[in-house]
């Protein structure tokens, strides 16, 4: 079931992920990062991937923007359409005019991914006259109007600043301004707060908002803070091992879940606000053992040795996603029983 | 409650195994060399030789043959022999410097990465010492105290030491400030202990390494000082005497330089070989790929 | 009774001048990393201390196992001063306080064995029989949820919430009355987190060891604490029974610090208190009190006056913050 069916969509998705399966040559043999996802990204919508380190989002973010380490990482199968284009069947040069124009991507430690050594004006300035072709006071202009939309303090001074001088809140805002220097139609942030204190987070979230909301711009944001999907998408997909185990609208995903996984991650976080509760202190819930290695497509469910509701055919055959709702899938064999197992973990009694 | 499967077979740390080592291309090859050197050296008197320093007037410039497989010197003394006899010479001061400029590069190196004035002091004083070129250093020393296989070994160590504790005290800053050994101190851990089991363990690999490019350059050395005559006294065969000597004769008897100069060749590829697999082998990057 | 008690602690850290500076005679400066602490810790209890980066929160933990030198201000185990001691006859002390790290692979030596890293701790204080260490390592193992086999192996073969179970338990080899845990979760994936969070709570139930907890996640402290307390560019700003800060925090940091983190659900709305601007130099604090830079409710007053931490009124327990227009 392809879930254009799924979501009854006629007209044709910003982003269209298809079977994605992307894989790792290492010394100890090929480790498939992501295997068979699909997903969509619709205009100006934010669509949210969470999971945990080794899931496979960050690499799906890489293998959309081909920014694959090569010649150990490639896309091993299938399609990744942008605006109906084939990104993977692009050569290089034409991808080169697809990244930064019309997809953006920021990441998680802005120290790395700018260049000490030049100034901020130059970095954002690279980007606008690669794709732009403006002359040097036009740029000046885009790179100033650039920072103010991210609310930068101070822009016109600090243009010529470098970025150890500047704050990790600031560089990512630099970051944010470079990646949106030319109107992208979709931004890829990859774990984009995760290096940041919370104030800061607090931030730069609401400037990513604001900006979506101003600009009409979509985004794809990689994160394994649930409370960050809750704030800042309408629709969520969560990975494990490489695979989509469930995926719908968020309010949908985070209040009724329906993969014993999601309702594991769910219920591991300590909640704000939990000492206000009456009662004694509840234990966390564990998801014992750890995420496993997956070295080629996969036949059955890769969650089942962690699961407390696996049976036999979760070890024997790889589940489907299945529609359990509205634009809500879930790709387990007993989807039925979650909701049971969800109440039984918030009463403490598993 | 279960634990991962290993991901690394063997249980070295770092997932390294001696096999690993041996079957290093460079090290197979360089140890593989080495061995026949160090046979040599060990076995001389039971490898077909004579008296390096029999002189005889039947053999003298005799062209390599049958009977002289390498042929006779001016003198006519045997060549083979007193090959097979210099590597001795050789692989003993590349052994004895890399061995005692360690031990005291690694000394000062400790003794300056934790102690402040130790380092402000000692350090500008290796970097004095580093200034110099080791030959000229070596030679100026040979001709304070004489020359004597002791006290070329002497003076080319003198010259590596300031590399080594370089080396030794760099590694020891960073070692410092990791979080492991900050832990060992935590627990209580005396600090000959923090030494002896964090410090000295982590500093080991690059030793090792520095090691045997410190004795292929006191191999040469050794041959170049005595090549000038400023080097080991002219009766004891060493190879840097036999390519002295062989020089004036070099139209005529070539094989007085060639197979000293192959085997000292042979010897320096050999340790160089050595070090550089043994570096790749310690990189946790060159593993992990 | 009263396990630990710190008193205006200070640590300033020297910032090295350029030629220039010194030759013009510049003030030496310093980061100011922690400028005047004082709290305590009861046996058996949890003191969360939180933060965000540059707070001094780990400076803190750091000086109570001496690992950093405090510049001013006492720290007493148990009423033995610790800042005055000599190192040496510090490290009688130091089977009583304990200190987990936050970098589960930076914090074991990859060179030994886990039998060697848990086992050096009873090592240096007299248990020179391996045979009796061996048996207590594999104790202290099991305690922390690891199959005793596995101690011969190395820490590459385990993964980083493994590690830091490892480190747990060569932290409890000495029986420490206290533990101080920097960030102890921080670096690990929220699945690993619960069970290390849920291994430390039954550990303190257990032992009854007390905690000294730093983090910066707001969450996870409220769960693990007892009392918390936050900090502001090296000083406390508020310090409360855990359900008195996070029912009604009275400082205007701690109020948006807890407005600004995210919450996994969709129907709860909050006002987001987002604060402005960048955090200050810790070389050169604001005057007075050093939030008003940043503060929505900063009056002349902040920039004269140092406001003092002093008890609030109608709390549930002890509180106290440090504020002039906290009531």
């Amino acid at each position: 079931m392809s879930l254009i069916q799924i979501s009854g969509r006629a007209d044709m998705a910003l982003l269209e992920i298809e079977t994605l399966s992307t894989a790792f040559t290492s010394r100890q043999g090929e480790v498939l990062a992501v295997d068979r996802l699909s997903l969509q990204v619709e205009r100006g919508e934010t669509l949210a991937i969470v999971g945990e380190s080794g899931c496979g989002k960050s690499v799906t973010a890489l293998s959309t923007m081909r920014l694959l380490p090569e010649p150990h990482g490639r896309i091993t199968g299938g399609h990744i359409r942008f605006e109906g284009r084939d990104l993977a069947g692009l050569s290089e040069a034409e991808m080169r005019k697809v990244r930064g124009r019309d997809i953006a991507m920021i990441f998680q430690e802005p120290m790395t991914s700018l260049n000490p050594a030049l100034t901020i004006q130059r970095q954002i300035g690279e980007t606008v006259r690669l794709h732009m072709r403006l002359n040097k006071s036009d740029v000046r202009a885009r790179s100033l109007e650039m920072l103010e939309l991210v609310q930068f303090p101070e822009a016109e001074r600090r243009l010529t600043q470098y970025p150890h001088e500047l704050s990790g809140g600031m560089r990512q805002r630099v970051m944010i301004a470079i990646a949106l220097a030319c109107d992208p139609k979709l931004l890829i942030a990859d774990e984009p707060t995760t290096a940041l204190d919370v104030t800061i987070q607090a931030q730069i979230l609401e400037i990513l908002r604001d900006l979506s909301a101003r600009l009409g711009m979509a985004t794809l944001l990689i994160t394994h803070d649930l409370g960050v999907v809750a704030e800042m998408a309408a629709r969520v997909v969560v990975m494990y091992a490489g695979r989509m185990v469930e995926q719908g609208a968020v309010a949908d995903v985070l209040r009724h879940p329906r993969h014993p996984y999601t309702v594991g991650l769910l219920a591991a976080v300590p909640k704000l606000g939990s000492s206000l509760n009456e009662g004694p202190r509840q234990s966390l819930a564990e998801i014992p053992g750890t995420v496993p290695l997956v070295r080629s497509a996969q036949t059955s469910c890769a969650f089942a040795p962690r699961c407390p509701l696996a049976v036999d055919q979760c070890r024997r055959e790889l589940p489907p996603a299945v529609e359990v709702g509205p634009s809500h899938v879930s790709a387990c064999w007993r989807t039925k029983d979650v909701p049971a197992m969800a109440a039984k973990l918030r009463e403490g009694a598993l | 409650m279960n634990a991962t499967v290993a991901s690394t077979t063997g249980s070295a740390p770092d997932g390294l195994s001696l096999r690993d080592v041996l079957r290093h291309p460079t090290i197979a090859i360089g140890g593989s060399i080495m061995l026949i050197m160090i046979a040599a050296a060990l076995l001389a008197p039971w490898l077909g030789t004579v008296d390096p320093q029999s002189l005889s007037g039947a053999r003298r410039l005799k062209p390599p043959s049958t009977d002289i497989w390498f042929g006779g010197d001016m003198v006519g003394r045997d060549v083979y022999s007193r090959t097979v006899y210099g590597a001795r010479i050789s692989l003993m001061v590349g052994l004895s410097v890399a061995a005692i400029s360690i031990t005291i590069g690694l000394t000062i190196g400790l003794l300056a990465g934790f102690v402040r004035w130790v380092d402000a002091i000692v350090m500008r004083v290796m970097d004095g010492l580093m200034a110099i070129p080791s030959i000229l250093l070596a030679v100026a020393l040979i001709a304070l105290t004489g020359a004597s296989v002791a006290n070329v070994i002497l003076a080319i160590t003198l010259s590596e030491v300031p590399r080594v504790s370089r080396l030794v005290r760099s590694t020891v800053l960073s070692l410092k400030e990791r979080p492991f050994v900050e832990a060992a101190i935590v627990v209580g851990t005396p600090f000959p202990a923090l030494l002896w089991r964090h410090i000295l363990p982590n500093t080991l690999a690059p030793l090792l390494v520095q090691g045997s490019y410190i004795f292929a350059a006191a191999v040469l050395t050794e041959a170049a000082l005595s090549f000038i005559g400023a080097g080991t006294p002219p009766e004891v065969p060493s190879w840097g005497n036999m390519i002295s000597d062989g020089r004036l004769v070099f139209q005529i008897a070539p094989h007085l330089v060639i197979f000293p100069g192959v085997a000292l060749a042979l010897t320096v590829l050999a340790v160089n070989m050595i070090g550089d697999g043994l570096r790749d082998v310690l990189d946790p990057n060159f593993r992990a790929r | 009774m009263t396990l630990l008690q710190i008193q205006d602690l200070k640590k300033h850290f020297p910032v090295r001048r350029s030629a220039m500076e010194w030759l013009k005679r510049a003030p030496a400066q310093s980061v100011h990393a922690v400028d005047g602490i004082s709290l305590d810790i009861a046996a058996g209890e949890t003191l969360g201390l939180v933060g965000e980066s540059g707070c001094g929160k780990s400076t803190v933990g750091r000086s109570i196992v001496r690992l950093e030198d405090a510049t001013a201000g006492t720290i007493n185990l148990n009423g033995a001063p610790i800042t005055t001691l000599s190192r040496g006859a510090f490290r009688s002390l130091r089977k009583d306080v304990q200190f987990v790290f936050q970098d589960p692979f930076a914090s074991l030596n990859p060179r030994m064995t886990v039998a060697q890293a848990v086992g050096e701790p009873l090592l240096n204080f007299g248990m020179t029989d391996p045979v009796e260490r061996r048996a207590r390592v594999a104790e202290l193992i099991e305690r922390v949820g690891l199959r005793p086999d596995q101690i011969d192996r190395f820490p590459h073969e385990f993964s980083g919430g493994q590690r830091q179970r490892i480190g747990i338990a060569r932290a409890l080899g000495l029986n420490p009355k206290l533990i101080v845990l920097d960030e102890p979760v921080s670096a690990l994936d929220v699945s690993v987190q619960a069970q290390v969070i849920n291994l430390l709570i039954r550990l303190q139930q257990e032992f009854g060891i007390a905690y000294l907890f730093i983090a910066h996640d707001l969450a996870v402290v409220e769960h693990i604490s007892d009392r918390v307390a936050v900090m502001y560019l090296g000083k406390i700003v508020e310090i409360a029974e855990k359900r008195s800060l996070f029912a009604r925090p009275r400082h205007p940091y701690t109020q948006a610090l807890l407005s600004a983190v995210p919450v996994a659900d969709t129907d709860v709305r909050r006002d987001k208190i987002i604060l402005k601007g960048d955090l200050p130099s810790p070389i050169n604090p604001p005057s007075g009190c050093r939030f008003r830079t940043r503060c929505p409710i900063a009056q002349s007053i902040c920039a004269k006056e140092e406001p003092p931490l002093r008890p609030v009124s109608a709390a549930v327990g002890t509180h106290s913050t440090a504020c002039h227009f906290a009531e």
